[in-house]
């Protein structure tokens, strides 16, 4: 079974009040006090000084265990949100390979999930290891990393939405570690809200909250439990207020949302599950044998609901 | 060994006219900024103008690209489990999230992703990860196109090309009361092994299908081993067989040891993407009426990655693959070439 045995998050010290970004994106004062009056995003992340590899590396750096493991790690997996976020053929997810010791596994991007690439990555990282035989110093790992600069208009904001941090992520997966193993995961896609889809942006709207709803619902079923068996929910940041409203419609008690970070970091694109785990480990949040759900929304051009639940 | 997988059904296009999202004002303002951001700090240039150009001149999307291949492989009743999308150079909508769009026009609204920045590997790690997933259906998408829009100073792909395979479970076999993958569907032009042109998506005729008997990929290979280690491979998996086709894409081939000779065919050059995908259709489709097994590899100099697949027609009994140990010492007899070609009537 899918297992996380190790997670480092990394987000940028430089913050940046909502207010800031009003002239750069062209925001009108009645779309600054949306985001931080009704969605509750105030502030977010972002380092000009710092590169895509430099985010990645940072997070890698993080996980303390690497550099002694890094003859088990066979794949390394990058969830990213953008599909394309270097000119051809740069290649920061190898340049991080190779730099770590690591270019003996097997790198790859999975994408085309927008911010729920994340998850999947999980799963196909787990589902790889599950037949990797054993290497000669252990059985094998896989490190899944996220990680995102805010490069381009919509790398920045989701209109009435959203605002986006710089950050990343690294993550040791195993086959077969205990620390927080993975129960079930569901995903379901609507490409119907792409832009060859033909289907409106109020729709989506209107679409969102159900469709999120349904695939926590699936998920829970696949593990086995009930909403009510859940410790916790660690969400994506998306705002404020899609929480409090989905929390009404599944009713969910708010207070089991790790709701802290959206104000002060905002939407790291796919790290929001690791920077919610990190937050929730470190206030003690969660205890041995504890059922806890990650929810991610993709909401690029097309849109996909993904949840997973865990067992720490 | 098995791998669980069975090629049912490929097909596959050059295309040499416009994208048609590419004439949208909106998507290409989009596509302009999202593409001269990308751009910037890495001191590359987008050029002045680029985006005022017809749409044909532009690139392609590998949405439309994908799209047009789904119907001549995936039939309405046949869903698909998942769907993986593989690329190298990106298209003309780098932001969109494409693989997401498939999934809505494909049968099944499988569960789908693209996988990148891996080169010619892309593709491999994707029929892996089907393999991993174990669905009943799984389509396989690579795509390319001829066009970057900065100065890459890099070699770009000849033609903007793609391939679709649909891979089935062996148990069950996927298909839906003829798993020979023979059934004529809405979509199909008739073709049989063609150049896939520019008349629309060619379907290549598998016969009965090929199963995969073996997938590996090879991390970290350098330029100076990666011929040994390919040959190895090959030589492993075809050991003891006088009739297995070799499929090489272009770049291996280039660094091919061979002698080979007509035991061997090889990628069209500058497809990194499809080259060998292509080329392996065209083994398949050209021995339908005599089907013999193939290994098929491919090197991703840039990046390391050598990859193998052998595939083992329907109707055969003896797959090429795994095989035991006291088999592996056999000489490889598929690639000798002027000194005695074992294979006289491959290309």
């Amino acid at each position: 079974m899918t297992a996380i045995d190790a997670v480092s998050v990394f987000l940028p010290q430089r913050r940046v009040p909502v207010e800031s970004l009003a002239v750069p994106l062209g925001l009108s004062d009645m779309q600054v006090r949306l985001f931080r009056r009704f969605h509750g995003l105030t502030e977010v992340r972002r380092d000009p000084g710092l590169s895509l590899t430099d985010l990645l590396m940072r997070a890698a750096a993080g996980l303390t265990t690497l550099s002694t493991l890094r003859r088990r790690v066979r794949f390394v997996v990058y969830g990213r949100a953008f599909p394309v976020v270097t000119p051809y053929p740069v290649n920061p997810l190898h340049e991080v390979c190779r730099t770590l010791g690591l270019g003996h596994a097997l790198a790859f991007t999975l994408t085309q999930q927008s911010c729920a690439s994340a998850l999947a990555a999980i799963d196909v990282a787990g589902r790889l290891l599950a037949s990797e035989p054993d290497t000669p110093d252990g059985p094998p790992l896989a490190l899944v990393l996220t990680g995102e600069k805010a490069f381009t208009r919509d790398a920045q904001f989701i209109p009435e939405t959203s605002v986006f941090s710089e950050g990343s992520s690294a993550c040791l997966l195993s086959a077969g570690g205990g620390r927080d193993r993975l129960l079930a995961y569901a995903c379901h896609q609507r490409g119907e809200f792409d832009v060859a889809g033909g289907e409106s942006p109020a729709r989506f709207q209107r679409a969102y909250r159900p469709a999120l709803a349904e695939v926590i619902g699936r998920a829970l079923d696949r593990a086995g439990i009930g909403l009510s068996e859940l410790r916790l929910v660690l969400p994506h940041n998306v705002n404020l207020m899609t929480w409090k409203r989905l929390c009404r419609l599944i009713g969910l008690p708010l207070d089991r949302v790790l709701l802290d970070n959206v104000t002060d970091t905002g939407h790291v694109f796919c790290a929001d599950a690791f920077v919610n785990y990190r937050t929730a480990r470190e206030r003690g949040l969660l205890r041995p044998g504890d059922r806890y759900l990650v929810a991610a929304v993709g909401a690029g051009d097309g849109a996909t609901f993904a949840a997973m639940v865990f067992e720490h | 060994m098995d791998d669980g997988l069975r090629l049912l059904r490929a097909a596959r296009h050059t295309v040499t006219g416009p994208a048609a999202l590419l004439g949208d004002p909106r998507l290409r303002s989009r596509a302009a900024e999202y593409l001269t951001d990308l751009t910037r700090p890495y001191g590359r240039r987008v050029p002045d103008g680029l985006f005022d150009a017809p749409p044909g001149a532009l690139g392609q999307s590998y949405g439309e690209m994908a799209a047009e291949l789904i119907p001549a492989v995936v039939p309405p009743d046949e869903p698909v489990d998942l769907l993986v999308l593989a690329f190298a150079v990106h298209d003309m909508l780098p932001g969109r999230a494409t693989a997401a769009y498939l999934s809505h026009v494909c049968p099944g609204t499988p569960m789908s992703f693209a996988l990148c920045d891996q080169g010619s590997a892309a593709a491999f790690t994707g029929l892996r990860i089907a393999r991993e997933y174990g669905c009943r259906r799984a389509l396989l998408v690579t795509v390319e196109q001829a066009v970057l829009p900065y100065d890459a100073a890099v070699p770009v792909p000849a033609r903007h090309r793609a391939v679709a395979m649909l891979y089935g479970a062996l148990a069950g076999d996927g298909a839906h009361g003829d798993a020979t993958g023979n059934t004529a569907r809405p979509g199909d032009n008739g073709a049989t092994g063609g150049d896939g042109g520019a008349g629309g998506p060619d379907r290549i005729e598998l016969g009965g299908g090929a199963r995969v008997t073996a997938l590996r990929q090879h991390a970290d290979v350098g330029t100076g081993d990666v011929t040994a280690l390919a040959a190895a491979e090959v030589r492993e998996l075809t050991s003891g067989r006088t009739d297995v086709a070799v499929v090489l894409g272009a770049d291996l081939a280039a660094a091919w040891p061979g002698p080979g000779g007509g035991a061997v065919t090889t990628g069209p050059p500058r497809q990194p993407s499809t080259g060998v995908w292509w080329a392996l259709l065209d083994r398949l489709a050209g021995d339908a009426a005599r089907p013999r097994p193939v290994v098929a590899a491919d090197y991703e100099p840039g990046l390391g990655y050598l990859s193998v697949v052998a595939l083992e027609p329907a109707g055969r009994s003896e797959p090429v693959g795994e095989r035991g140990a006291h088999e592996r010492a056999q000489p490889l007899v598929g690639l000798r070439g002027a000194d005695g070609d074992p294979d006289p009537g491959a290309w």
